[in-house]
């Protein structure tokens, strides 16, 4: 089991030049927790992302994990903290599911011993959870886009990290392996780590996450219990659209105004 | 997909290795050993086997003709070619692997005609220059270019752009090539478009020790290092994320590679294309899995030298076909054929 640890973001800022993105960002995720992210294009949820798994730094603030400012953490030492799944990345074709897999434990190893017992362990602990087994010796390149996807999240399952953080994880997916990949990802919190998720659709956030956060322009607007967050105030305000929201089967659902009857 | 087995030596060694890698590679060797024993052979010169046997392990001062012309002539030359087209390959492997793009390789990026510019001004300049020197003129000119692409590119490293950049560069070095090559003097012209055309056939021992030594320096390093690859495969922000220093290893090895294109372009000229070839040849039997495709496309473009330049030598004798000619034609040819055969996805990385 990885060990746990919280993330703190500490009055953070960052902005590319002089155009700020993030002004005076602070909150925590909890161990156990899963805390979906949500808010318009451009509103710097990736960007926190990116800031969290030390992609970006920030100009001023600090982001914690554990105890530590990950400033003060080496990229390797970093990695074995917290794994990102990016939005998007270049899947090499004629590399086997497997060996995708087996690039998590990148941060664990070294020179001469790049697959020991425990890297085996891992890797097999990572496809087991995301049900790719049955696909570790395809090549990559013969995957459709949902089981890549699941072979990215093992990759980053693989990296047995304390902190798992997830860049839109659903999106190009078909609504089961959407379903699939958020349940992977609350199973993980319930394990004890700590999940981070930017979200698209509420409906998914209000289902699966423990909290749910809403950012616009840079800045935190809400966090909290998905009810209590994704209200038809909070949305109007944000999104500038004015919805009806209904409550049904534990989730909150958003129906456009203009559509609603 | 090819199996893997782990090869162990206690907890501190565990390499994973492909079985079609440990079938591959050791074919390669023995097709590469054949080769060489054949070139040996051929040429304008006959020969037997016995005179190939004493130019190997007899002193060169005890053999007679034909002997002394395998000894003296062609072994180096052998040398030379094979070591050459290894280092083609790594260095064009290990663009091709930082840029994700199968089609970089050093003549792309500019880093041989970087290299092959500040060795024919030498020449231009100074006239005829011993080959340790000219060899690390050559480092200079590729390193030059190496940082001056990513200097250029440094906000386009992700993806592609850095092929734009070389690309460019590699442009305006050629015409500077060209200004050279015609206001040079007749003599020096011959010499001079010859050896810009990429060819073996003034390279002696020294070149080879010259080579050898360049390559057990640079051959070690891009193995130990090797591991840093694969994860460069996914690009730069997924590879930080799974702890590499991307924007550290992708400057490492584009340096890298201009070393290992450098001293081969000091001895015989701009033969670029051997690594473009031998790792698209390489990766095809592989699959991408960095650390076996180069030493497999390290073999294969030591081939394909060898057999390009001897081809170029036997072939249409009396008239001596330079390998860089040679290898173009033979790399057009495979490529045309590996085109219609509709496979010219794979060297492009992108989904």
């Amino acid at each position: 089991m990885p060990n746990a640890a919280r993330i703190e973001f500490d009055r953070v800022a960052f902005g590319f030049g002089r155009l700020p993105i993030l002004e005076g960002l602070s909150f925590t995720a909890e161990p156990g927790e899963f805390l979906a992210i949500v808010g318009p294009n451009g509103c710097g949820k990736s960007t926190t992302l990116k800031l969290m798994a030390g992609l970006l730094q920030p100009m001023s603030g600090a982001i914690r994990v554990g105890e530590q400012d990950i400033a003060s953490l080496s990229r390797k030492a970093l990695a074995r903290q917290i794994a990102l799944l990016t939005q998007q990345s270049f899947a090499p074709p004629n590399m086997s599911v497997y060996d995708l897999v087996a690039m998590g434990r990148f941060a664990h190893q070294n020179l001469l011993a790049r697959r020991s017992r425990e890297d085996e362990a891992q890797i097999a602990g990572a496809l087991l959870a995301m049900q790719v087994q049955s696909l570790q010796q395809r090549r990559v390149g013969e995957l459709s886009g949902g089981q890549l996807q699941r072979a990215r999240m093992a990759m980053t399952l693989a990296q047995d990290s304390a902190v798992l953080l997830l860049d839109e994880p659903t999106t190009f997916l078909d609504l089961r392996y959407q379903y699939s990949i958020l349940e992977r990802a609350q199973e993980q919190a319930r394990a004890g780590r700590t999940v981070v998720a930017v979200l698209h659709d509420f409906t998914q956030a209000s289902l699966f996450a423990d909290r749910v956060a809403v950012m616009h322009e840079g800045r935190m607007v809400q966090i909290g219990k998905p009810a209590d967050v994704l209200t038809e105030d909070v949305i109007a305000e944000v999104f500038g659209v004015r919805t009806r929201a209904v409550l049904a089967h534990g989730a909150v659902f958003h129906v456009p105004e203009s559509q609603a009857r | 997909m090819s199996r893997v087995l782990i090869l162990r030596l206690g907890t501190l060694v565990s390499l994973p290795i492909s079985l079609r890698f440990l079938l591959v590679a050791p074919a390669l060797l023995i097709f590469l050993a054949i080769s060489a024993y054949a070139a040996l052979n051929i040429g304008a010169t006959a020969t037997s086997l016995q005179d190939a046997l004493s130019a190997l392990f007899l002193p060169l001062d005890s053999l007679e003709r034909p002997a002394r012309a395998i000894a003296q002539f062609r072994m180096p030359r052998l040398g030379v070619a094979i070591l050459a087209g290894a280092m083609m390959a790594a260095s064009g492997y290990l663009l091709q692997v930082v840029s994700r793009n199968g089609l970089a390789d050093p003549g792309i990026l500019g880093l041989s005609d970087g290299a092959a510019l500040t060795v024919m001004a030498a020449g231009f300049f100074f006239g005829l220059m011993p080959g340790g020197a000219l060899s690390l003129l050559a480092l200079g000119g590729a390193l030059l270019t190496a940082l001056v692409v990513l200097g250029l590119g440094r906000h386009l490293l992700a993806g592609g752009g850095i092929i734009l950049i070389g690309l460019s560069i590699n442009i305006v070095l050629g015409s500077l090539i060209e200004m050279i090559l015609v206001s040079g003097s007749a003599m020096n012209f011959a010499q001079l478009m010859n050896w810009s055309r990429g060819t073996l056939a003034a390279v002696d021992a020294t070149d080879l020790g010259l080579l050898g030594l360049w390559f057990a320096l640079l051959f070690p390093l891009a193995l130990l290092t090797s591991r840093l690859l694969q994860p460069m495969l996914l690009g730069d922000e997924p590879a930080q994320a799974l702890g590499v220093r991307a924007r550290l290893v992708y400057v490492f090895y584009v340096l890298l590679a201009a070393a290992f294109a450098a001293p081969v372009v000091a001895v015989c000229g701009p033969v670029a294309f051997v690594g473009l070839m031998s790792c698209y040849i390489a990766r095809r039997l592989i699959g991408d899995r960095p650390t076996e495709v180069l030493i497999t496309g390290m073999l294969a473009g030591g081939l394909i030298l060898l057999w390009a330049d001897t081809i170029g030598r036997s072939l249409f004798q009396p008239v001596i076909i330079s390998a860089g000619v040679m290898v173009s034609v033979v790399g057009v040819l495979s490529f045309i054929l590996a085109a219609s055969l509709g496979r010219l996805q794979s060297p492009n990385w992108r989904d």
